[in-house]
């Protein structure tokens, strides 16, 4: 059974220059138009399995907190439908609804009667939700007078404390010390165990890819892509990258007959297998072939392959000129052989030149036409696979003294 | 229909909003809530002073009292209760838009506080009247034990007008300048500073049509005149009552979805 079903959600709000505009289309019954459309979300179809965790990414503006809001039932779609099942418990934009003037113990019932949970049975469990929180005697002081942090930590205790079935979380865990965000994925990761739902969105990529089992990328509204969670962490990481620096554009050239020898194709592929790929596996094989064409033969000619990660970062370059190799004089092709390819999940481009004899003028260059994505199933983060083991051992005891000498206590 | 039973589920809640309400009125004044009872004192004066001083308003047996003072308390407080609770009702989704776009709010029982809080505050008045009431030697009769049925449908009357009001302000602004003239006139088109035998015979049919008036004779009748007050008079009541607290929810929750979106 799903937690939580979403098919077909849209948002739209309806933007008026001002005031007057809405009263006149509400009094002319919309024969007029007087708003611009914003759709906030569109059609998003997607579902959160029980006891499963979905991360929510995206830029900000791309319609998370809106995604959120629906979810939680605080927004209305403008079409499509949600359903959630159990208990619903969030905490949106950086702390759930509490009323300022409130003290903490009034805001923690409220909240809790909101949620159906009779005062009696909340009250048994506030003084857990207070050591959480670790507020101290702020508990009984209204909300105004709190820090950001203790607002949070109260919000969260409050949040998590009433055994909720699918918690929805927005940011909340971006705001706060490390040591509050640490006990927060404690919880978070209790909650997963329990078998709890768990839908939250958070800039922290890397808190996605440990916490999250599957992930959402919303873009401009639209679910860019959903699916295993580091991979659209991955898919989502490249678009930053490839956002980041711009695109070098291509001059277009003549390709065709000329003088000197051009370089006529390029195919990625797996060994053995001739059909052109675009997706490669981390620790497996990649075949790079270039094929070129020498119009005036015999001519000493040299290619060079250059991998770049989307972001411009050089991976690695070689040639046939550093590796003593040498290709035909005439038209014909060589292949580059990547048994074991370390890279990990990302995107990255190949750009192949054809260079002269001694590998200083370069007759024809193709830079990064040919784009390839590295997947991988490994818990790995980074540009690369590093070859390593791990060894663990405890400290070892001396003359019965502990190894580990305390502050304050000084080694006989 | 049984969504309205919901307001008794939150009683707790509702019942935090008006205790923080009156607490917040009042706090960091010295004498606290006793400005509740300074307040209406002065008024009372000065309304005293200015209609039947200067303006020899007069009232008598058929008032059930000679003491302009009492009469007016009698219809003042239940009006000013009755305005404070509309007036506060056009603020108090805003006021509380927080915890409207951040939860799954019960919001219905929004417009519900001021209200409750306003009757509060007419309470402490007729703690006053009694007290006044006492002192001139004014006999206590059985029939004040009605009052709680009156103060019922006073405030049925006054959260259903208060609901329509807080939704309908959401998205036009304007209703709440709007509901401020529309009370001055109510506070003299009723007869509060003057008894009703002194409207001109062609407008007391404006008299039998509104339910404030209804109202404040009931209020009268009871404390005052010590009968029961006129049967017509609790039934238009009543029945405006009524249908003002039902319509007012429906358009009320209508509304509600919208919220979040305008706010």
């Amino acid at each position: 059974m799903f937690a939580i079903e979403a098919q077909q959600l849209s948002k739209v709000y309806r933007i008026y220059a001002n005031p007057k505009d809405r009263l006149k289309e509400f009094l002319t019954r919309g024969r007029r138009r007087y708003h611009q459309e914003f759709w906030a979300l569109h059609d998003a179809s997607f579902h959160v399995g029980g006891g499963s965790t979905l991360g929510l990414i995206g830029d900000n503006g791309a319609g998370k907190s809106t995604l959120l809001q629906l979810v939680a039932g605080v927004l209305r779609p403008s079409s499509g439908q949600v359903r959630t099942h159990g208990r619903v418990s969030t905490i949106l934009e950086l702390g759930t609804g509490f009323n300022p003037e409130f003290t903490g113990r009034e805001n923690a019932l409220m909240s809790g009667t909101i949620m159906g949970i009779p005062p009696k049975e909340m009250a048994r469990r506030l003084p857990e939700i207070a050591a959480f929180a670790e507020i101290g005697d702020f508990i009984d002081r209204p909300v105004k007078l709190y820090s950001s942090g203790m607002y949070v930590r109260l919000a969260f205790a409050v949040v998590t404390s009433v055994d909720p079935d699918v918690l929805i979380i927005d940011e909340a865990l971006s705001v706060g010390d490390q040591y509050f965000q640490k006990r927060c994925i404690d919880r978070i990761e209790a909650f997963r165990k329990a078998g709890k739902t768990i839908l939250f969105c958070s800039h922290n990529l890397y808190q996605i890819r440990l916490i999250a089992d599957e992930a959402l990328w919303l873009k401009d509204g639209r679910i860019a892509e959903a699916g295993e969670a580091s991979r659209v962490v991955g898919c989502y990481e490249s678009y930053l990258r490839e956002r980041e620096i711009p695109r070098e554009s291509t001059p277009a050239q003549d390709r065709g007959p000329t003088a000197f020898p051009w370089i006529c194709r390029v195919q990625l592929s797996r060994d053995g297998d001739d059909t052109p790929q675009d997706q490669f596996v981390t620790g497996q094989d990649l075949t790079v072939t270039v094929e070129y064409e020498v119009p005036q033969p015999p001519t000493v000619v040299h290619v060079a392959v250059l991998i770049h990660r989307n972001d411009d970062v050089q991976i690695f370059a070689t040639g046939t000129h550093v590796t003593d190799v040498s290709p035909p004089t005439c038209s014909g092709r060589v292949r580059l052989h990547f048994p074991r390819l370390a890279l990990l999940a990302g995107k990255y481009d190949v750009s192949v030149s054809l260079l002269d004899e001694h590998g200083l003028h370069i007759y024809d260059r193709r830079p990064r036409e040919f784009k390839f994505e590295m997947v991988h199933d490994m818990k790995a983060l980074g540009l690369c696979y590093l070859e390593h083991h791990w060894e663990a051992e405890e400290a070892v005891a001396v003359n019965g003294t502990p190894a580990v000498v305390r502050p304050g206590q000084s080694r006989a | 229909m049984g969504r309205i039973f919901g307001l008794y589920r939150h009683r707790t809640l509702i019942w935090s909003f008006v205790k923080r309400d009156l607490l917040a009125r009042y706090k960091g004044s010295a004498v606290g809530l006793f400005w509740s009872v300074i307040h209406p004192l002065i008024m009372l004066g000065l309304y005293t002073f200015v209609f039947s001083t200067i303006m020899k308003v007069r009232v008598g047996a058929s008032e059930g009292t000679e003491q302009f003072a009492l009469y007016l308390l009698c219809g003042l407080l239940p009006w000013n209760a009755f305005a404070e609770g509309l007036n506060r009702s056009t603020g108090v989704i805003f006021e509380n838009a927080n915890l409207i776009k951040r939860n799954v709010f019960p919001s219905e029982i929004l417009p519900v506080y001021p209200v409750i809080a306003g009757v509060v505050t007419e309470l402490i008045g007729f703690a006053i009247l009694v007290v006044a009431l006492l002192l001139t030697g004014h006999p206590m009769r059985p029939v004040m034990l009605l009052l709680p049925v009156i103060l019922l449908l006073q405030v049925v009357l006054t959260v259903g007008l208060a609901w329509i009001i807080a939704g309908t302000t959401v998205f036009i602004r304007d209703l709440g300048q709007m509901l401020g003239v529309m009370l001055t006139l109510g506070i003299f088109l009723t007869p509060i500073f003057y008894p009703p035998s002194v409207v001109p015979k062609g407008m007391q049919v404006l008299l039998t049509v509104n339910p404030m008036y209804a109202l404040v004779e009931a209020y009268r009748s009871l404390i005052l005149r010590g009968q029961l007050p006129a049967l017509g008079d609790v039934a238009l009541l009543a029945s405006i009552g009524v249908v003002v607290f039902l319509v007012g929810y429906r358009v009320f929750t209508r509304m509600q979805p919208a919220f979040a979106d305008v706010l």
